[in-house]
């Protein structure tokens, strides 16, 4: 199944470097959406039908931590995976997060296999559920 | 040099070089400041600040013909492939991200509560390098041929 992945972080080198490791993963995606903000990644989310969601943890304008518990608040995190991919992971941090619905957290620096493992696991509970 | 300050350059010292090799394939080494050959370059410095069970403020500064390559390793381009300034900065300012996640990490623990918050990046005139070489808190090093600086600040 090709799959509309939305790519969250304020660094574009880091959009491009997930962009990357996705077709070099061999990940079938139909679109790839870019946001640099939770703010743009909702207004996406609210326009598009979204598969999968890599997103930062830090971030200006509205961080990782933020549009998951906006997605949790409206249920939307339920129906879309939200996957975290930082080097901020402090564990407190990510416990919070993986309370709040988030499916696995990915830390940088990471390669294509990663990412693999991480859409197959996912991708595969979905598609099976 | 307070103990406290040669301390922390061990940790930086440790987690900088493992994370720069494993994000751009480039290899530095730890360089005594004085040794550091700065003339002729132009540095772009990146830095940002953590806060949570410890706070502080970390930064690197290399020539602006190092974040060419540091872009492109990391992009998986030739160095000689068109790049912005803005994607070479940006780059730059990643890779102190994931430097100040590993670093934060190695002098908090595992369990720490820490938030980072975005890089900022900018020319660093002369004058402002030289005075950064002259502070305790600053690390010489060399990546490839490329001299640079790297800076950790703890608040107690």
């Amino acid at each position: 199944m090709a799959l509309n992945i939305l790519i969250v972080d304020d660094s574009a080198t880091v959009r491009a470097v997930i962009s990357k490791a996705l077709k070099l993963a061999g990940v079938e995606f139909k679109e790839l959406y870019q946001a640099a903000n939770g703010k743009e990644a909702l207004e996406i989310l609210g326009k598009d039908w979204i598969d999968l969601v890599f997103s930062d943890i830090s971030m200006p304008v509205m961080d990782g931590e933020q549009l998951v518990e906006t997605m949790k608040a409206s249920g939307l995190i339920e129906t879309v995976p939200v996957v975290m991919v930082s080097s901020a992971g402090s564990e407190p941090s990510v416990a919070r997060l993986m309370a709040n619905g988030v499916r696995d957290y990915i830390q940088k620096p990471f390669t294509p296999e990663r990412i693999r493992e991480v859409v197959d696991q996912i991708m595969g509970a979905v598609n099976h559920a | 040099m307070p103990k406290g300050v040669l301390d922390l350059q061990e940790v930086l010292q440790k987690s900088v070089l493992r994370v720069i090799e494993q994000l751009t394939f480039m290899f530095g080494d730890p360089v005594a400041k004085e040794e550091l050959d700065i003339d002729g370059h132009k540095f772009v410095k990146a830095e940002m600040t953590f806060s949570g069970d410890q706070s502080g403020r970390i930064c690197i500064a290399v020539p602006f013909e190092a974040t060419t390559e540091i872009a492109a390793n990391i992009l998986g381009l030739e160095p000689e492939d068109h790049q912005s300034q803005e994607m070479t900065e940006d780059a730059l300012g990643e890779l102190l991200n994931v430097v100040c996640g590993h670093v934060v990490r190695d002098l908090s623990g595992a369990g720490a509560n820490f938030t980072l918050h975005p890089p900022v990046t900018e020319e660093l005139s002369a004058t402002d390098m030289d005075s950064a070489l002259l502070r305790d808190e600053y690390l010489g090093f060399e990546l490839e041929d490329y001299p640079g600086l790297f800076g950790l600040m703890v608040e107690d």
